[in-house]
């Protein structure tokens, strides 16, 4: 365990409080603030430093339905160390309705740790990483599938040598998602940037805007008992972490390839076994209307997700995840 | 029946592209049209799906038709378009991006305007006005979940002319349990339902599914959007067989009471459900800070009415309506009603 800061995110917060910060990083050339809204809650006894944050994405926005009612369940005063919450990160991704940042369009999930001299993203992701993703013991970043994907199980990068992926697959296991996975793609990602300096970290994904309508309530609650399993586990709360989930390693991303059309995928399969060329899903010509593309398992697997929910694609969508028993 | 350069001989069935304008780019939103030619007289019935670009689930069920309609046992003709709206179907929007103009809202069009207002007069001109009866598929795209039959309101109810008359019993024999119309002028003049219907096109409009319904109601919205298709084919005498409906009964809505998003600005949580009771001044949904989730706005109804089956569901939302209630002008009873209209056909097969 990080030794218990004097300040959170560069600021002081009494023991047994809950303040919420302003983290400015920059100023665009219109004079906009670029900025991360942070929940800042300091325990009254010390202990380990959990960040959550959701909405990196800008169309990642479900978990802000549910992240300040959580918190307002948080009492400080029975609170063991720290924990530091943003609901919604990318706020002008929310704002203007896009992935990226609408100030320099970038992907907030793909740029490293960020760069103190960069773009306004670059130096938003530095403040941030710098400040309090470096003073985390954990962290829990939040997705979701927005308006195309349905998701739920909790994912570990491959990165930071073993003591950290082991933290971080026993955190995974203990959120109540179905599967803890190893083999997040790392990439650029911000993930794979504080994994790599030793950060247990948990990609969790839950939820999407496809169950909005039927499972609202019910993936409001499955974020609620995520969030406190992951105190539970970290021993920040007298509460019980979740039963171990089951460990899985991903091997196979199906992402939109050769032929485009419209995308079905067979979301019955989650959870499930398939041998290598299952159909997971099809892909229709548009306007004639007969398969042009069957999405095929390519080995042995057990679906993670089969996604998208929605028959329109972007590019670079996920459609299916396989992983093998760990 | 030959649409454009579209040509199926009776008993066939042919698929191609109507020409249409091209952007400055060159690019040309030619839009796919399948032609099923009967092998008797008949009517024409025109399938749409798409014209707005992301309201996608007619476009799934016209397809699904397309493979099952055998030309041969076929009384008229059937033009089935699966997207209207390429440009719109391209990029997810409703509208189209090269000039940023709603089709559904030009027609009969123009064929000296814009690139859209070329597509719609082209549209209109080879295509709707071939139709006796015209089904045009919307939905909630990927942020709203709808499910209603919609027609015109008329001028007046306890007269109806004999295109209402049809399209009446049009609405009930589609299948669904819940209809509505609007009182006119509720979303501004429209002048394009005006020219659809002084060319003689029976017009309704389903509103059925949406995106944060579809990962569990997907297919089911699809194949209730299918079972309407066929049977409005029924209703029409081009093909035999019995209807299929969610039930005995169609409750048709006067949805009198449009619920506008506020000028202040938010997560939208939904309150209500569809069939719930609201009066004057309930609270129908809350907009939300989304770091705080503290309340900004309540979104109250400004009348009385029963929340029906059409509203925003994403907690993201335009300058839109959010939500829509009715009060029930009537229930129809499929059991006590001859579905069948009698049309005297525009073509012959």
């Amino acid at each position: 365990m990080m030794p218990t800061p004097t300040l959170l995110a560069g600021v002081p917060v009494e023991p047994g409080s809950h303040i919420v910060h302003h983290l400015h990083a920059a100023t665009t050339h219109g004079g906009f603030d670029v900025a991360a809204q942070l929940h800042l809650l300091r325990g009254a006894t010390p202990g380990p430093t959990l960040v959550v944050h959701a909405g990196m994405s800008g169309l990642e926005i479900e978990p802000a339905l549910t992240l300040p009612r959580w918190l307002r369940s948080i009492d400080p005063r029975s609170l063991r160390g720290n924990l530091i919450v943003a609901p919604l990160f990318n706020l002008s991704g929310f704002e203007f309705e896009r992935i990226e940042a609408a100030w320099d369009g970038a992907d907030l999930n793909a740029l490293g740790a960020g760069r103190v001299d960069g773009t306004v993203s670059e130096q938003l992701i530095h403040a941030y990483a710098s400040t309090v993703l470096e003073q985390a013991d954990a962290v829990i970043d939040l997705r979701t599938g927005a308006q195309w994907g349905y998701y739920r199980y909790a994912g570990v990068h491959d990165v930071g040598g073993s003591e950290r992926i082991e933290s971080s697959l026993a955190l995974a296991a203990s959120l109540g998602l179905p599967h803890a996975a190893l083999g997040e793609p790392v990439g650029a990602t911000l993930a794979g940037a504080m994994a790599a300096r030793g950060i247990t970290w948990v990609t969790a994904w839950l939820g999407g805007g496809p169950g909005l309508r039927d499972h609202r309530e019910v993936d409001s609650q499955a974020l609620e008992h995520l969030l406190d399993g992951a105190l539970a586990h970290l021993g920040m709360s007298d509460g019980s972490p979740a039963d171990p989930a089951p460990m899985l390693r991903i091997h196979t991303i199906l992402r939109p390839e050769a032929q485009r059309g419209l995308t079905f995928m067979d979301t019955s399969l989650r959870g499930s076994q398939v041998s290598a060329g299952t159909e997971l899903g099809v892909v229709r010509d548009p306007f004639e209307g007969h398969v042009v593309r069957s999405v095929l398992a390519k080995r042995d697997g057990t679906v993670l997700h089969a996604g998208a929910s929605w028959p329109v694609v972007p590019e670079g969508s996920t459609l299916a995840i396989l992983a093998d028993p760990l | 029946m030959r649409i454009g350069p579209i040509e199926a001989a009776p008993g066939q069935h042919a698929f191609g592209y109507i020409p249409v304008a091209a952007s400055r780019s060159g690019f040309a939103p030619d839009i796919p049209v399948h032609v099923f030619a009967g092998t008797q007289p008949g009517p024409t019935l025109l399938v749409q799906g798409a014209i707005h670009g992301a309201e996608i689930i007619g476009t799934v069920a016209i397809l699904d038709l397309i493979a099952e309609l055998d030309p041969s046992r076929l009384r008229g003709n059937v033009i089935a378009v699966p997207v209207v709206n390429r440009t719109g179907f391209e990029f997810g929007e409703r509208g189209s991006r090269i000039d940023g103009k709603d089709m559904s809202r030009l027609f009969p069009g123009n064929p000296e305007g814009s690139v859209t207002e070329q597509v719609a007069h082209a549209y209109f001109d080879q295509v709707i006005q071939r139709a006796d009866v015209m089904l045009d598929f919307h939905a909630g795209a990927r942020t709203a979940y709808e499910r209603y039959v919609l027609f015109g309101a008329e001028a007046d109810p306890s007269n109806p002319s004999d295109m209402e008359r049809i399209r009446r019993k049009l609405v009930v024999a589609f299948g669904l349990d819940q209809a509505a119309f609007f009182p006119p002028g509720t979303f501004g003049q429209n002048q394009a339902k005006a020219a659809i219907e002084d060319a003689g096109v029976v017009q309704l409009t389903l509103e059925f599914g949406g995106g944060t319904g579809w990962y569990a109601n997907g297919r089911q919205n699809v194949d209730d959007a299918r079972r309407g298709i066929w049977n409005t084919l029924k209703a029409m005498r081009m093909v035999d067989g019995d209807f299929a409906s969610d039930g005995p009964t169609c409750t048709v809505y006067n949805a009198n009471v449009v619920i506008w998003k506020p000028d202040v600005d938010g997560l939208f949580l939904r309150m209500k459900r569809f069939g719930d009771r609201l009066d004057a001044g309930d609270v129908y949904a809350r907009l939300v800070d989304p770091v705080t989730g503290a309340t900004r706005a309540e979104i109250r109804t400004p009348e009385a009415g029963i929340v029906i089956p059409s509203g925003q569901e994403w907690p993201t939302i335009g300058a839109t309506s959010v939500g829509i209630l009715g009060v029930i002008d009537r229930v129809e009873n499929r059991e006590e009603m001859d579905l069948h209209v009698d049309l005297v056909p525009k073509e012959v097969a």
